[in-house]
């Protein structure tokens, strides 16, 4: 053969060895492929899937908007999935499982853990992450790796996060109420909001309507249409408290015949909200029954539970709310006075 | 392209082909080297094998049964010296990797790699949280000086335990050479002492013993900290108590000691009688002992007031305990020629006054010629007002004389006068002298108690307090002086030097700490820590003396010779190859 030909096949050969071997080299003597769990680029991170071992399964979907919604048809919680894109990425290899607990950590995962799927615009799942139980000391979790093209990750590692203490697990639920976003009404701008109605029932001198035809003009009215005198300052005040307001849980601890006879009775109070766009969103409150020391005396005794309502948010969601976030805008008139 | 490949000749195109015959060469000398950093093909040339494990390391490595997961910090853009560091660190562990691949696993990890500061903040926060030090350096960038955090530590993780270990051992901005060569010498014992205390599941427990005037925890705090790295250490106050050192075993005849291992430092106080029992019985169940115990009463202080003292037996009441032991330790002091400088105001020379160094003979510096692995490889040991020691029959036991005097050395019995005269003094050391006089044994073998055949006590009651008469096999060891193990301290900056140190040199030369954590490492049967710690690398400098005396002439010499040689080379292959073709 050809001298410079050999020259230029050695130069080829050495030239594809030393590419190999410079990509092959790395910080780390762990398995690379199946170690690598963080993801460094949550931005592009477009879907997550969760799976229980239960069956249960929540689907989250970025929105071109930037929200994600929750199985398609609920909007998800923002600062839950933050948390998950955020463990995502801070995510590390606290040591790989010893081999004298792995097989024992495998059975338990088997049983136990729950998938992810990472998405970051493809068909097919970036990442896998099967997330199994927290070790003994509550520093860490299992996991187990699996990429699509490449496998499954036979031994299992322990996960943690810098500056974390605790176990991962709780974050990757399939909880659906957990996931959902408690967003009772939102308005980015408060002139979104064009007018409310606030009706306490059987107390039509407390009842009121504040209107907001146009930025910086209210109008505070009695429920027939009367005009009322206007402490400007107090309404726009009650209606920057429309801007965000979120419940607690939505009620699952009435059964369904507690449930119907509660939406039967009259509420205490009903908030009507009409957006500049024309939509009105309608809840109703109820009073939750005082379940404090009943043996107290009745002086003591309060009339409601102090801390929490019931609200159907639309005639649909049965939820628990918290007063202190809902005192503010189911006062009565005689506040919004001058 | 073809004609290239293909030919070759004066033509144009030929010396093309030829320069491109040339770049393939290059290209391919550069690619093997590239590739031959890939391949682990080691020989060890050093005389001392530095780059060898050593056969405690490889038998640890060997043993262990499950992963151990070393993070290491030392990774990113790192000066020159950490980088070298960064780099030792990964050959060590792969050369470990050679005898365990299985259970040694590693990552180098950046930990100022994240762009956003609150993140590397974070991670600090949480790496010193774990243990590791920090150390800021100054780096050059560009003509500028920037800042650095750096971790040069790693957590190592095994099963349920991580445990930090220090890689470069300096706080200092910018850690010279020396140090971080220093530090890789080092590297072997410091991850092979992180292995074992991750994997080791009990840690044996030190007492170090009060109540009888003993050194205060400040002055043995460098030594303590030394040992908590491998031991669990206390303190402990007997006070007549019987379950001090031991408890009684339910249902069995004996008792069981609480700790492994007790350290009695310079008692002053002398000991009360159902102490001392307390103590024997200790030993007899087993327990390790070091005696730190002076045999005179003699301190640097109380020459401050007067020019001379006098020295006194030490009344510590202990000398029937070791004489039942094996070892006596005499009322004298060894004055040595091997010994540690002393600072003197002298004559005032002119008006000022003069600040002169003077050998101390009472402070001897003790060189470890025993092959010992105590202290075999350590740095001469220092001793203050050392007395020296008798071995006295007792059978069973063997007894090992770990550290001596000079052969220019002399005894000065009770009482003695301490004075700081003796400077000025011909003490005439090399003429009439003592040599040798022990300052510390070993004795190992099972003892007999120092109570035998002497308790007018029913059988029935020793039997109820678990009195045994002949000891399990175990090992003790004395040395003639207590502050052997004292640690200078600074009281008005409220902080210790390391045992050791020497404040005329300003740096750490003796050998007191090695000396006593391999003690204490061999009392606990840890042997294979102390041939580790006590390997030898030379740090190989140029001669002083020399490099100032030949300078011209050696410098001359490594520019030049170099030089020459080439030329010569250049001169003989021009010379041949006219010849050949001349020839031809």
């Amino acid at each position: 053969m050809n001298r410079r030909l050999l020259l230029f096949l050695l130069l080829v050969a050495l030239g594809a060895t030393a590419w190999y071997l410079a990509g092959s080299r790395g910080s780390t003597t762990l398995d690379r492929p199946l170690s690598d769990f963080m993801v460094a680029d949550t931005s592009q991170v477009d879907r997550i899937f969760i799976a229980e071992h239960n069956g249960k399964w929540v689907d989250l979907r970025r929105r071109p908007d930037g929200s994600w919604s929750l199985n398609d048809i609920y909007k998800a919680k923002k600062h839950e999935v933050d948390l998950l894109l955020r463990t995502f990425l801070r995510v590390e290899v606290k040591a790989p499982v010893p081999k004298s607990a792995e097989e024992n950590v495998l059975r338990v995962m088997s049983a136990s853990a729950s998938k992810v799927e990472i998405y970051t615009g493809g068909k097919k799942p970036e990442k896998v992450w099967i997330v199994g139980h927290g070790t003994k000391d509550h520093f860490g979790t299992y996991m187990l790796l699996e990429k699509p093209g490449i496998g499954r990750s036979s031994s299992p590692f322990i996960m943690g996060m810098s500056r974390f203490t605790g176990v991962l697990n709780t974050r990757f639920h399939a909880d659906l109420d957990t996931w959902r976003d408690t967003e009772v009404y939102a308005f980015d701008d408060v002139y979104e909001v064009a007018a409310v109605e606030m009706t306490l029932t059987g107390e039509p001198d407390a009842s009121y309507r504040v209107e907001h035809p146009a930025p910086g003009v209210v109008r505070l009215l009695a429920p027939d249409g009367r005009a009322l005198p206007t402490d400007t300052l107090l309404v726009k005040g009650y209606l920057l408290a429309f801007e965000q307001l979120n419940y607690e849980y939505i009620e699952r601890n009435l059964d369904r015949r507690q449930r119907d006879s509660l939406i039967a009775t009259p509420p205490s109070h009903v908030l009507a909200i009409t957006a500049r766009d024309g939509g009105t969103k309608r809840i109703k409150f109820w009073w939750k029954p005082y379940e404090g020391d009943l043996t107290a005396p009745e002086a003591v005794q309060a009339e409601h539970d102090k801390v929490r309502m019931q609200a159907l948010v639309q005639d649909t969601l049965l939820v628990t709310v918290q007063r202190q976030m809902f005192d503010v805008v189911l006062q009565p008139r005689e506040f919004l006075l001058p | 392209m073809k004609g290239l490949l293909s030919g070759s000749g004066g033509t144009r195109g030929g010396r093309a082909g030829d320069l491109l015959e040339l770049g393939a060469g290059i290209g391919i000398v550069l690619l093997v080297l590239f590739i031959g950093s890939f391949v682990r093909l080691r020989a060890d040339l050093t005389s001392e094998k530095r780059y060898t494990l050593t056969d405690a390391t490889r038998e640890m490595v060997v043993g262990l049964d499950d992963v151990v997961y070393v993070r290491v910090y030392l990774h990113g853009a790192l000066p020159a010296d950490l980088r070298q560091l960064s780099q030792a660190t990964r050959d060590l562990l792969d050369e470990m990797r050679v005898w365990n691949p299985e259970h040694i696993q590693y990552t180098f990890i950046d930990p100022s790699a994240s762009e956003d500061e609150r993140t590397r903040n974070e991670v600090y926060d949480d790496l010193q949280k774990q243990g590791l030090r920090y150390s800021s350096i100054r780096l050059r960038d560009k003509g500028a000086f920037t800042e650095r955090i750096v971790f040069p530590g790693a957590l190592v993780t095994y099963r349920d335990k991580t445990v930090p270990v220090q890689l470069l051992k300096t706080q200092l901005r910018t850690p010279d050479a020396e140090i971080v060569n220093r530090s890789i010498n080092n590297l072997e014992y410091e991850l092979a002492s992180a292995f074992r205390q991750a994997s080791t599941l009990h840690k044996p427990r030190i007492a170090f013993l009060e109540g009888n005037g003993e050194l205060p925890e400040l002055y043995v705090m460098d030594v303590t900290n030394a040992l908590k790295e491998t031991y669990e250490v206390d303190r402990v106050r007997i006070n007549g108590k019987i379950d001090a050192l031991s408890k009684p075993l339910e249902g069995g005849n004996y008792r069981v000691n609480s700790y492994d291992a007790l350290v009695v430092a310079k008692p002053e106080k002398p000991f009360d009688g159902r102490d001392k029992y307390v103590i024997d019985q200790f030993v007899m169940n087993g327990g390790k002992v070091l005696w730190l115990v002076d045999g005179m009463n003699a301190h640097l202080d109380s020459l401050r007031k007067n020019q001379f003292s006098i020295a006194t037996p030490m009344e510590h009441g202990l000398d029937d305990l070791l004489f039942a032991y094996g070892v006596r330790v005499n009322k004298d002091l060894v004055l040595d020629k091997s010994c540690a400088p002393i600072e003197i105001w002298t004559q005032p020379y002119g008006n000022q006054r003069k600040l002169e160094r003077f050998p101390w003979y009472f402070e001897p510096v003790s060189i470890p010629e025993s092959t010992h692995p105590i202290v075999s490889n350590i740095d001469p040991v220092h001793l203050r007002f050392a007395s020296s020691l008798d071995t006295v029959a007792a059978e069973g036991i063997r007894k090992t004389v770990l550290l001596t005097s000079s052969p220019y050395s002399r005894i000065m019995r009770n009482p003695v006068r301490v004075s700081l005269n003796i400077v000025e003094m011909d003490l005439g050391l090399d003429r009439n002298a003592t040599p040798y006089q022990p300052f510390a044994v070993l004795l190992e073998g099972a003892f007999t108690s120092a109570y035998a055949d002497r308790l007018l006590v029913a059988p029935d009651t020793l039997r109820l307090w678990g009195y045994r008469e002949q000891g399990k096999r175990t090992a003790q060891l004395v040395v003639g002086d207590g502050e052997v193990i004292a640690n200078r301290v600074d009281h008005e900056k409220g902080m210790y030097y390391m045992l050791g140190y020497d404040r005329y040199a300003n740096a750490k030369i003796y050998g007191n700490r090695e000396f006593l954590v391999n003690a204490m490492n061999y009392l606990l049967d840890d042997h294979s820590l102390i041939s580790i710690r006590s390997r030898a690398i030379t740090l190989r400098q140029l001669d002083p003396e020399r490099t100032v005396l030949e300078r011209a002439y050696l410098q001359a010499f490594n520019t030049a010779a170099p030089v020459l040689v080439s030329v010569l080379a250049g001169l003989l292959f021009h010379y041949f190859r006219r010849r050949r073709y001349s020839q031809a």
